[in-house]
């Protein structure tokens, strides 16, 4: 009861004690309550109540959030059927950090890890998600042939028997007539991406694409060109310098891990500088904000190039040995200058300088990127400048540097289609991916939107499907996304809510929530890590999963695979029927956890704490210069002199599909950096020879070219946006938690630009580009760029719901739909505008 | 010129902190020392305490003296902490028993927030307690937390009005779309106090003002919480900056205890007197 | 107009007002607060205001009153029991606001088992009550001889007589006189037991340290103050209408003015000078609650409402010539008596509508968070059927009050000597 004090002696304390006791006595009686009258009395507790819905009652449910793409590990309590609660999952690395050391450290079976888990808000609000009443219920058909924006559908709800029907028909006509490859496909790419990729394999058509070329496409292909991985990991924890470029990780969480670890590594001494026009939440936690022009990083990252190779500071053993290309780079960072910089980026050039001695004489440090110059024009090579800024100073897969995951995980084993397929699946891709020198396998929206949209391309679609994306939303220029839909006879979109893509639907199937379904998450940390997703209540409406859809029509089709097998019948692990849709989908589940690195099957995956596989191995460092193993090396073939410096290995002969494992480096072959040269590459020589998009040849240095669209008389300002905390793209503005911690977006404007345009604080505003003009209301802070205004992505719904309908402001229609020309990535943040007092 | 900017975070001290405060209009000490003083007069006797560990804060009489210590430093305004908090005791719109201001430190250049948690203080002399014309709401013997009866409260709302710190919310019967529209959702019941209340229309808690419990009703018989078993205030145990330290200040042992001693944290407005056990690090 | 018409207008005003009430009783009754517009930040709106407002009437009406029963200005003795009366009437009205108010109205009872006496609202009500119960009992006492008189009367105010006379019998002078003496005891017990709860009521804003627009040591005497300004002006309107008042109380509704107009001024001061101390104290809290007043969204009831309509014209009715004619002095009465709601609003919504915590306010997107408070339609019909039902209570009191009166009592008495000198009035034969 008593709690004695170290530094008193016990009768000390009791006469204080005694003596306090007495003046409260006076007033408080026994209540040790401070106030004279308001006494402590019971409250009454309803044990039964505990009993039905406290923690001990229902289950625990381990599975994965999916309110974003970041694949949190949660724990979901249900009860009498209903989610009562999701809590983090302890267990999963995803949701504390991505260096398994860290994660290890204190972990118990019991527990987790040591310091427990987190989920975002938008994680804790999954259950409104879940049970927003205006989600969409049964599949419903467009009545009206009118497919204009804004034209009401007039909506016909049907049975799922007579939409499956009907979808099926459509596409087996389309089939039959030899024209498979007049369906094309888009898909969000976190969730049962596997069999949609199957279904249009074994359909025959090679127009399957997902959202990654509206997301990061462009950071892959400048990390990917530079040192061979499309997605390194920053290591934040054990950094002590970190320069962020467009890149917003503890608010834009990409993984709810970022926060703790980039916070924790300032505590623990790093000094974290954020280069952005917009004083983001994460340049909030920065010591040092570098306010620059949009675009115009990869001309700050060359500039302290310069500095670092004039002053000499960078690691010379790594650059020898490790890189390529860089008297090339040296050369041509020359006359790169700060002052030359400062005049375009805005950034004084001292500051430039000073950012980067720190940056090469700090160790640990790293520089990272995401969309921030990605979503422009020039992102690709923009941010090619910055990947070779970590290889002037080795700052690759060492400790507290830009690591490279070693992501294995389920295996998606790869279908055979048959005759019919093959032969329709030999068209070229509608949305022209070829002509993109860096392009990536998710494809390019822009393309083939606008290819639809003005009847150009190799063929004209027929038919589209949309699972799980609101193109109408995220899709820079919806003018034109509204057009290319409009040309499709046929649009299906799955979708939890009647989105604005859904509007533009003949057939809109109900989706299902990540509460409601199966998935395998490989996660995005350093070491092998797989999260299950499974079902925590049964769909609410009925309705099929996601996966069960596409199976479904998969059986009505008939779609065999080369063997002939009735691929979406036969359980891929039984190798007998299954008739039960999800029973099926279990298999082909346990199949890929079977042939993955796991090597376990569903249940056991269930079975385990949290229901994540987690490689006991760890984080590996350097990875780059581990040597071939022996039984690697034991078929292996060498594409020319096993001593000469640079020659590839490969697993197996090249004609057999052999894959690339290693090259010759420092005399022996090691695994090396995955790209052509097997090192960092400063300079890609085989780009050279290729052209961009628009027939323009492509400069193998990291070059720095001011993007496409500049700032004019008539529309003098850049408009950007970004992402926070409290909202996910264009998905989660009809949830009322959400809503009450973020309503809308207003426009942020620097002071003395509102003063410029006449703009008070809270001021309608029209945003005016030569493409479109939207409103918005003024928020005016220093937070932004003079030159700059932006708002937080996601608002201006007109559809998804009854909440989300009329707020904020929606940005697409300022944009043309269009893409950077190397890698195909979206321009999402590429406008430039004029404010009019509305 | 306003361009180039260059923007640094030196940790900020106390007094920048006191200075911001007065900026927010937060009682300033002048009336601060008043007010005390007649609210004393009027309303409180000393608080029932022992002994100040060196550099620590007070021992109470009771057995546990429930805190914490938030780390606006760790802390980046990501609000989990305040869904979280309406996903375990179910609130309705409008109730929010913990906020992230973010109020811009007094003439910065750069408009720089400081993310700001906060929940109810549960201070060791509150005036919202005092105010209280019924005795509805008090502070527990057992583990000073400040509670309110929700069959004793009557709705008058002289808390609120007693309240220096904006910690707490009057029920004004609203509803989410997702319970209004009588969902499965909408039959989940809060279970603040251990008390399990479904949300009806003119019931209590309805009528009544709410606010942080500390999540009380995770404590098992004892009255203890327990981390591991997830017995733990829910907006900690969410906070993906893990930015919200919870624990005892009577156990100088514990991590809360540790904190007040080795770092050198503040509270809000103590010129009012009320000390509160939650306390922030800048 | 004369005093029949002005009679017409009360009576109608008060029914119109009492049924438009109806609506806002349902609203509250049926939805709760769901539809009242005060939240969580600025949790107190217009039902308070009128509380304090009607228990402001009360307080200095009755004080009023104890000028005749307890110092005995003969003055104003013609309007005694009216200002007894107006107090009960207002206090009645008081009560019913705050139970408006209240969460959970059905509950009002725990205040008087479960009172908090360190909270002073707890104080409040014990005040108040007590208050209640003698306010009633000094009035039987003051009417209970023209009650027993009444009872002889015919039809259904004979009935309500002999119902109120509740069995007393006795018309002697001996009862009359001891009737006095209680009065006049009951009355000098009332004085502090007013002077108290009001105050108190002042206390109960005062002491609330997280409002300094409230948190001042001024607050009790300027609460006892307006109570006094608001009482009388009330009362000189009262007067004017009441029982042919418009002729009869010529005299003492022009004293009444005058009285009125001496506390105003007192009032204006006491007002000015805690602006002055808060302006140049400087202290923000403080200086944020009066600036919303005079510069925030709602600065109209302040210099409009409360400076022009409520005091200056007033003022110079009652300064200048119009001062020596009752029905100015009576419209000088009804603009402050108006005019104090506005004070009342300015006392209670300013304190509540400067955020404890900057940024409280944006922490969450809420309705129920903003600093902005405009009372809702319902809050507004709740408020005007009280005010209506105020009406209709004075209107029956007017009925009821008794007109006629024993045989002329001894000398000395003024009170109710005045019947026989009405009656010569009324017959034309005395000049007022
Ligand atoms: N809460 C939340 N988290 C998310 C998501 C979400 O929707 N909501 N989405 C997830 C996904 S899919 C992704 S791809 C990631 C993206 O994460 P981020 O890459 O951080 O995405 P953004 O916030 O769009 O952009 C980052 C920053 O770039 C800045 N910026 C804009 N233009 C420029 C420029 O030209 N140069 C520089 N240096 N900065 C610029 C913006 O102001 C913004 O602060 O977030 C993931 N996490
Ligand atoms: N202006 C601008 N545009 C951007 C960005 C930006 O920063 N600025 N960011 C870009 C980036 S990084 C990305 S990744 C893309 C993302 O863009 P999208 O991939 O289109 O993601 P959302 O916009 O969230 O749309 C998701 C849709 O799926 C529905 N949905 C949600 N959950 C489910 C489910 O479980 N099942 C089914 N079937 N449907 C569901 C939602 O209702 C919504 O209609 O946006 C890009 N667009
Ligand atoms: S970051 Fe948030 S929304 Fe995204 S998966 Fe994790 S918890 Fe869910
Ligand atoms: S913070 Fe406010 S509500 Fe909480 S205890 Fe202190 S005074 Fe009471
Ligand atoms: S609202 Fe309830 S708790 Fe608050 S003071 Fe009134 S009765 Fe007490
Ligand atoms: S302690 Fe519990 S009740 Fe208090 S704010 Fe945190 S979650 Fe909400
Ligand atoms: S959850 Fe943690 S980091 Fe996020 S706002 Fe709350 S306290 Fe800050
Ligand atoms: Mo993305």
């Amino acid at each position: 009861m008593y709690v004695l004090d170290a530094k008193l002696g016990r009768r000390k304390f009791l006469k204080v004690a005694g003596a306090t006791a007495a003046v409260t006595a006076a007033g408080v009686g026994t209540s040790a309550c401070t106030s004279l009258g308001s006494r402590e009395h019971p409250l009454a507790v309803d044990a039964a109540g505990a009993g039905a819905w406290g923690r001990e009652a229902g289950q625990w449910i381990p599975s994965c959030c999916n309110m974003c793409g970041g694949q949190s590990g949660i724990m979901v309590h249900v009860v009498n059927g209903v989610v009562e609660k999701i809590e983090p999952n302890n267990w999963n690395p995803n949701n504390y950090s991505n260096i398994s050391s860290d994660f290890f450290r204190g972990y118990t079976e019991e527990y987790g890890c040591a310091e427990g888990g987190a989920i975002c808000p938008k994680g804790n609000a999954g259950i409104v998600q879940l049970y927003d009443p205006d989600r969409l219920k049964t599949p419903v058909k467009r009545t009206n042939p009118d497919k204009s924006v804004g034209a009401d559908p007039r909506w016909q709800a049907i049975s799922w028997d007579q939409a499956l029907d009907e979808i099926a028909g459509r596409l087996k006509a389309l089939r039959e007539a030899g024209e498979a490859h007049k369906l094309i496909w888009f898909s969000e790419d976190h969730s049962f991406t596997h069999v949609q990729q199957d279904f249009c394999k074994l359909y025959g058509t090679p127009n399957y694409s997902n959202h990654s070329n509206l997301c990061d496409v462009s950071r892959k292909a400048s990390f990917g060109t530079v040192m061979g991985d499309s997605r390194p990991l920053a290591d934040f924890l054990q950094s002590r310098y970190i320069l962020l470029f467009g890149w917003n990780p503890t608010s834009a969480i990409k993984w709810v891990y970022l926060p703790r670890i980039l916070t924790r590594a300032i505590e623990k001494g790093a000094r974290l500088v954020v280069v952005d026009p917009y004083l983001s939440d994460t340049a909030v936690k920065a010591h040092e904000w570098l306010a620059v022009r949009p675009s115009t990083d990869g001309a700050l990252a060359l500039a302290m190039g310069h500095v670092i190779i004039r002053d000499g500071l960078y690691d010379r053993e790594f650059v020898s040995k490790w890189t390529t290309g860089f008297d090339e780079y040296a050369a041509y960072v020359q006359d790169k200058t700060p002052a030359w910089a400062e005049r375009i980026t805005s950034v004084p050039a001292r500051t430039i300088e000073r950012v980067a001695r720190e940056f090469a004489t700090t160790r640990p440090a790293l520089a990272d990127v995401w969309s921030g110059p990605g979503q422009h024009s020039n992102g690709v090579q923009g941010g090619r400048a910055i990947a070779a800024l970590n290889a002037l100073i080795g700052a690759y897969d060492r400790p507290g540097t830009m690591m490279i995951p070693d992501k294995r995980g389920n295996k998606h084993v790869p279908v055979e289609p048959d005759e019919t397929a093959a032969v329709t699946l030999k068209q070229p891709r509608f949305d022209e991916l070829g002509k993109y020198p860096l392009g990536h396998g998710s494809g390019v929206y822009t393309q083939a939107f606008t290819n639809l949209a003005e009847g150009r391309g190799p063929y004209q679609p027929r038919m589209g499907v949309i699972v799980f994306q609101n193109v109408m939303m995220s899709v820079p220029g919806n003018q034109t996304v509204a057009r290319a839909l409009a040309k499709l006879e046929t649009l299906v979109v799955v979708d939890t809510h009647l989105s604005e893509t859904a509007m533009m639907a003949d057939y809109v199937l109900p989706g299902t929530t990540y509460l409601e379904r199966y998935d395998l998450n490989s996660h995005w940390v350093t070491w092998p890590v797989l999260g299950l997703r499974q079902p925590v209540v049964k769909p609410l409406f009925g309705q099929p999963a996601e996966y069960e859809t596409v199976a479904a029509l998969g059986r009505r089709l008939g779609l065999k695979d080369r063997a002939g097998r009735e691929f979406f019948t036969v359980g891929p692990v039984s190798g007998r029927p299954v008739e039960d849709l999800t029973a099926w989908y279990e298999e082909y589940l346990s199949n890929e956890l079977k042939q993955g690195a796991p090597g376990i099957t569903l249940e056991e995956l269930k079975a385990l704490p949290g229901a994540v596989w987690v490689d006991r191995k760890g984080t590996r460092y350097e990875k780059y210069a581990e040597p071939l193993t022996p039984e690697q090396l034991k078929d292996a073939v060498f594409d020319g002199d096993p001593r000469a410096e640079g020659t590839a290995v490969y697993d197996k002969p090249r004609d057999k599909k052999g894959k690339r494992i290693g090259t010759v480096i420092g005399g022996r072959p090691v695994r090396g950096f995955m790209t052509r040269s097997g090192k960092v590459e400063f300079v890609s020589k085989w780009l050279a020879e290729k052209t961009d998009a628009n027939g323009k040849p492509v400069n193998p240095l990291p070059a720095y070219e001011p993007r496409d669209w500049q700032p004019s008389p008539e529309y003098p300002l850049y408009f950007i946006n970004w992402k926070e905390a409290s909202h996910t793209h264009s998905r989660t503005q009809n949830n009322a938690w959400l809503l009450e911690i973020k309503p809308d977006n207003p426009m942020v404007i620097h002071p003395a630009t509102a003063a410029k345009y006449g703009v008070r604080d809270g001021d309608l505003v029209w945003v005016e580009s030569p493409h479109g003009r939207v409103q918005a209301r003024a928020k005016v802070t220093t937070r932004i760029h003079p030159e700059v205004v932006g708002v937080q992505h996601g608002f201006g719904h007109t559809a998804l719901g009854g909440l989300a309908r009329g707020r904020g402001t929606g940005d697409s229609p300022l944009r043309p739909t269009k893409s950077d020309p190397l890698s195909g990535q979206a321009m999402h943040k590429e406008a430039c505008v004029r404010i009019v007092k509305a | 010129m306003a361009t180039g900017i260059e923007a640094t975070t030196a940790v900020i001290g106390r007094r920048e902190l006191v200075q911001r405060l007065f900026g927010a209009g937060a009682a300033a000490l002048a009336t601060a020392l008043g007010a005390g003083a007649s609210v004393a007069a009027l309303t409180t006797a000393p608080p029932a305490r022992a002994a100040v560990p060196e550099g620590g804060i007070p021992i109470t009489r009771r057995k546990f003296r429930y805190g914490m210590v938030i780390d606006t430093r760790r802390c980046v305004g990501c609000k989990a902490c305040v869904v979280a908090c309406k996903a375990e005791n179910k609130t309705p719109p409008g109730v929010s028993y913990t906020v992230v201001v973010e109020e811009a430190v007094a003439n910065r250049f750069d408009d720089k927030p400081i993310f700001m948690t906060k929940p109810c203080f549960h201070c060791e002399n509150p005036p919202c307690v005092d105010v209280c014309p019924v005795s509805a709401t008090f502070k527990r013997e057992q583990d000073g937390i400040v509670v309110i009866d929700y069959d004793r409260c009557i709705g008058c709302r002289y808390c609120i009005a007693g309240c220096p710190y904006g910690a707490r919310f009057f029920d004004f019967g609203e509803n989410y779309p997702s319970v209004a529209a009588g969902t499965p959702w909408a039959q989940v019941p809060s279970p603040e106090y251990g008390q399990f209340r479904p949300r009806a229309p003119e019931a209590s808690p309805v009528g009544n003002v709410r606010k942080c419990t500390f999540c009380l009703h995770l404590q098992d018989e004892e009255g203890r919480y327990d981390k591991a078993a997830g017995r733990w205030p829910a907006c900690a145990k969410t906070c993906t900056g893990h930015a919200i330290f919870f624990g005892d200040f009577n156990d100088p042992e514990s991590e809360v205890s540790k904190l007040v001693r080795e770092r050198q944290p503040v509270r809000l407005k103590e010129e009012l007197g009320t000390e509160p056990n939650v306390h922030y690090l800048l | 107009m004369n005093a029949g018409g002005l009679k017409r207008l009360f009576w109608i005003s008060g029914t119109v007002l009492f049924v438009l009430g109806l609506f806002g009783w349902y609203d509250r009754l049926a939805h709760g607060h769901l539809n009242a517009n005060y939240g969580s930040v600025v949790t107190w709106g217009l039902w308070v205001a009128a509380y304090i407002y009607f228990i402001g009437l009360s307080a200095g009406s009755f004080l009023i009153s104890s000028l005749v029963y307890v110092f005995n200005m003969q003055r104003f003795e013609r309007i005694g029991r009216l200002a007894v009366f107006t107090a009960v009437v207002t206090l009645f009205l008081a009560l019913l606001s705050i139970w408006a108010d209240l969460g959970h109205m059905t509950r009002a009872w725990h205040v008087i088992v479960y009172a908090n006496f360190a909270s002073p609202m707890a104080w409040m009500i014990w005040l108040y009550s007590a208050y209640f119960l003698l306010l009633l009992a000094e009035l039987w006492f003051l009417l209970r001889r023209d009650l027993v008189a009444g009872r002889a009367a015919p039809g259904p105010r004979g009935a309500v007589y002999r119902w109120l006379s509740l069995g007393s019998r006795d018309l002697s002078e001996a009862a009359a006189l001891r009737d006095r003496r209680v009065v006049r005891v009951l009355a000098t017990i009332g004085v502090p037991v007013a002077i108290m709860f009001h105050g108190g009521v002042g206390a109960l804003f005062g002491v609330v340290a997280a409002r300094p627009h409230w948190h001042s040591g001024m607050f009790p005497i300027l609460f006892l103050l307006s109570a006094l300004v608001s009482g009388g002006a009330l009362l000189t309107v009262i007067a004017a209408i009441f029982q042919d008042g418009w002729t009869r109380n010529r005299e003492t509704v022009l004293a009444l003015g005058r009285l009125v107009l001496g506390l105003l001024l007192l009032d204006v001061l006491f007002q000015i000078s805690e602006m002055l101390v808060a302006f140049y104290g400087g202290i923000p809290g403080h200086l944020e609650g009066l600036k919303l007043v005079i510069g925030g969204p709602f600065w109209w009831v302040f210099w409009g409402w409360q400076l022009v309509l409520g005091t200056l014209v007033p003022v110079l009715l009652l300064a200048l010539p119009t001062r020596k004619d009752p029905r100015w002095v009576s419209l000088a009465g009804l603009l402050i008596a108006l005019g104090f709601l506005g004070v009342r609003l300015n006392i209670v919504v300013p304190g509540l509508a400067a955020e404890e915590i900057r940024g409280l306010s944006t922490a969450i997107a809420s309705a129920r968070m903003t600093t902005h408070y405009i009372p809702s339609v319902s809050e507004w019909l709740l408020t005007a059927g009280i005010v209506g039902l105020g009406l209709l209570l004075f209107g029956l009191g007017e009925l009821l009050m008794p007109e006629e009166s024993a045989p002329r009592p001894a000398a000395g008495d003024g009170h109710f000597g005045d019947v026989a000198r009405r009656r010569e009035m009324e017959a034309g034969h005395v000049r007022a």
